[in-house]
């Protein structure tokens, strides 16, 4: 097998949010906005404009104190806007396809929905895929995979690729959240950031290969650990006690990063704004979160948090952490290892990023007595008023749906088979009345009526058309559909066989379902021959079928 | 959760232990309960290669080993229902069994069967195309009213009546 930069470059997706299935892989491309925005500049001054903090409103304010526009409000049109899923798919199809394809032969489908695109690649080189599986020592899910160490050994190139990889599965450049620096020409540290979900190896794993093989820095750490994530209590007191749980995130700064590339847009397009601004503003240090101080004072010492122990973090981590650093050094950073080496006590520099103290009963004695008073002096009854939305008004009930869906039904039987035909909702009469009255030879499909009745089977909507008595069920949702929501649908059409079944929600196809779908091509079926097609409503009178 | 399913779930629990004794070969590991499969921390979901697509919440999702085949890790579907089952609760385990083809599958009632599961006992095409998965089928039983024993008329297919008692 030969070596290539487009196998590097598979592999570094692959290992940001990729799938080794039977077959073939699977790589999911995130994108939970329908628009991404670029950053806001004032058009008076030229500083960053942003909206004001704590605002719903939907307009910017200067950054800059001394500028009117500070005080003024300005069109959030002074930013780029990014359609998402379009620029993910067409990138795809037109940036990363062919230079994969330029080395490595495949097939390869591709499903999306407004949240998220993801590429099957199949009919893979056996000796490529043997390959992958073997690099990534026989793992799965992205979830589980590490950075091995024989990519040490690779060419530059080869190792560039592989970051490449990785910067277009889980690299996400964003606008938004700039580290409040001063340049010296202007404000604000843009930084992107590496999104990693539920693995817990990989984030220092790619600091520390950054480190080895290119001598790049990160720059912040962030874990889904309840002590970095709620340090204060706050989604613990709002009834939000496992939100910590989220993906882990590895800052950089884009200017440390000029030799890798994104291929995917809009990264790589934000990527670019990002830093060229950066640049403009002009920052002496390279922002790398190792140098920093690691002593921890009193004030940063976080109040304990019930949810510590909580199952979803590994065994290794379930302890009380003051600063993230100190996760890294337990996760095995071996740079962290080597300031380590340097202090009079190990075990009391992992505890307080103290290199000089030698005294690890009184350290861990203080430390916990902080811990412990800080937690007994949180406001367990105050509550955050101003996360809570009324939903309640904007809400579509299912049956409002259905008058829709009837429509369209219709519509739809009239388009692809050129047929009149008749629909109801259950929920106004029973299958039986309905097709006595309406249809004047019922008889036909008595039997099949009757079984229905029977069995009491409701789809939310049934159509027949008029000439060659075509069964057609809808079941209409107002929620993310998901594997759960496949069962009630697929159990009717396995009974009645219908013509055609559809599952149709005015929300978006779950990115799980998506996944499922998209890598097993039976999991819709309801006989041989024929498979849910699963829909959104749009607008209410619109529906986008997304696996017919 | 209502008293109701708390008592059921405890019978479940008590009873999965005794099933998975009752098989040959087999080492009961882990018994999940009200978990998301996909996104558990736990390393003995993680060795099926395709937990990562097992993103819904099974009641319990119990995992054994086969002692003779390598060690190999297998899985145990469970549902569990307070009122008669239907066929919503039947829909929404097969969606399971078809991603994750378990070594057994349950649906657990404490309310016995609607008209509509009835139909099925007397239709057996019917019957083979709703509960069937990979080689083998979805397995509805309920527990005796006043004891922890499986209620021996209640399981659908008859042809297992003997596995689930053990």
């Amino acid at each position: 097998m030969q070596k290539s930069d487009s196998l590097f470059y598979l592999l570094g997706l692959i290992c940001g949010k990729g799938y080794i299935l039977e077959k073939g892989i699977s790589i999911n491309f995130a994108h939970k906005k329908a628009i991404v925005s670029g950053i806001g500049y004032c058009p008076k001054c030229g500083d960053l404009a942003a909206k004001p903090e704590s605002s719903l409103e939907k307009f910017l304010r200067c950054k800059n104190k001394i500028c009117e526009n500070s005080t003024k409000n300005i069109s959030t049109d002074v930013k780029k806007k990014y359609p998402q899923r379009e620029m993910f798919f067409r990138s795809i199809t037109e940036n990363v396809v062919p230079f994969l394809k330029k080395n490595i032969k495949f097939k390869f489908n591709i499903l999306s929905n407004s949240t998220i695109t993801i590429i099957n690649i199949f009919d893979l080189e056996e000796d490529i895929l043997k390959f992958i599986s073997f690099f990534f020592n026989g793992k799965k899910g992205f979830d589980r995979f590490e950075i091995p160490e024989i990519l040490n050994n690779e060419s530059k190139d080869f190792k560039i690729e592989f970051v490449n990889g990785l910067m277009d599965s889980c690299g996400h450049p964003s606008a938004g959240g700039w580290l409040n620096r001063d340049g010296k020409n202007g404000h604000g540290r843009m930084r992107p950031y590496f999104q990693i979900v539920r693995n817990w190896k990989i984030p220092v794993q790619i600091d520390n290969f950054l480190r080895d093989n290119f001598n790049i820095p990160t720059a912040k750490f962030d874990w889904g650990h309840p002590n970095i994530r709620d340090g204060k209590l706050n989604d613990y007191i709002n009834h939000s006690a496992s939100s910590f749980a989220r993906e882990h995130q590895v800052g950089f700064f884009p200017e440390n990063f000029t030799i890798f590339k994104h291929r995917i847009s809009p990264k790589k397009e934000l990527f670019e704004e990002i830093l060229k601004h950066n640049l403009k503003v002009g920052f002496e240090d390279n922002g790398d979160w190792l140098i920093t101080k690691k002593k921890i004072t009193e004030g940063k010492i976080k109040s304990k948090h019930p949810m510590e122990k909580d199952y979803r973090i590994p065994e290794n981590l379930r302890f009380h952490f003051d600063a993230e650093w100190q996760i890294n050094l337990r996760l095995g950073c071996k740079y962290l290892k080597k300031i380590q080496s340097q202090a009079k006590n190990a075990e009391v520099f992992a505890i307080s990023g103290d290199l000089e103290r030698d005294d690890l009963n009184k350290v861990e004695k203080d430390f916990k007595k902080i811990s412990d008073k800080k937690y007994s002096e949180t406001d367990f009854t105050k509550k955050n008023k101003e996360h809570k939305k009324d939903t309640k008004s904007k809400k579509i009930m299912e049956e409002e749906t259905y008058e829709s869906l009837i429509i369209w039904l219709k519509k739809y039987i009239k388009k692809k088979y050129n047929e009149d035909s008749e629909a109801f909702d259950t929920s106004s009469q029973t299958l039986n009345s309905f097709f006595a009255t309406k249809f004047n030879d019922f008889k036909i499909f008595e039997d099949q009526i009757k079984n229905l009745e029977d069995l009491d089977i409701r789809p939310d909507v049934v159509g027949i058309s008029k000439k060659t008595k075509k069964l057609f069920f809808i079941e209409s949702k107002v929620v993310s559909l998901g594997i759960k929501e496949v069962g009630q649908i697929w159990a009717y059409s396995v009974i009645a066989e219908p013509y055609e079944s559809f599952l149709i929600s005015t929300k978006d196809i779950s990115q799980s379902l998506l996944k499922v779908i998209s890598q097993n091509d039976n999991f819709l079926n309801y006989d041989d021959k024929n498979k849910i097609k699963v829909g959104k409503l749009i607008n209410n009178n619109q529906v986008e079928l997304f696996n017919e | 959760m209502s008293n109701e399913k708390k008592i059921l779930e405890k019978k479940i629990t008590a009873w999965i232990k005794k099933f998975v004794n009752s098989l040959e070969n087999y080492k009961l590991i882990e018994i999940i309960q009200d978990s998301n499969l996909s996104k558990i921390n736990s390393e003995n979901i993680k060795q099926f290669s395709n937990y990562n697509n097992w993103d819904f919440i099974p009641d319990f999702a119990v995992i054994i080993v086969n002692k003779k085949e390598n060690s190999k890790f297998e899985i145990i579907l469970i549902n569990r229902e307070t009122k008669a089952v239907g066929l919503r609760s039947i829909g929404q385990i097969m969606s399971y069994n078809k991603l994750v083809d378990p070594k057994f599958s349950f649906l657990i009632t404490d309310k016995g069967h609607s008209n509509e599961i009835s139909y099925f006992m007397i239709n057996e095409k019917i019957r083979s195309r709703l509960m069937s998965f990979g080689k083998n089928s979805l397995i509805i039983f309920s527990f005796d009213d006043n004891s922890d024993n499986v209620n021996q008329e209640s399981i659908i297919p008859f042809e297992y009546r003997n596995i689930v008692n053990g």
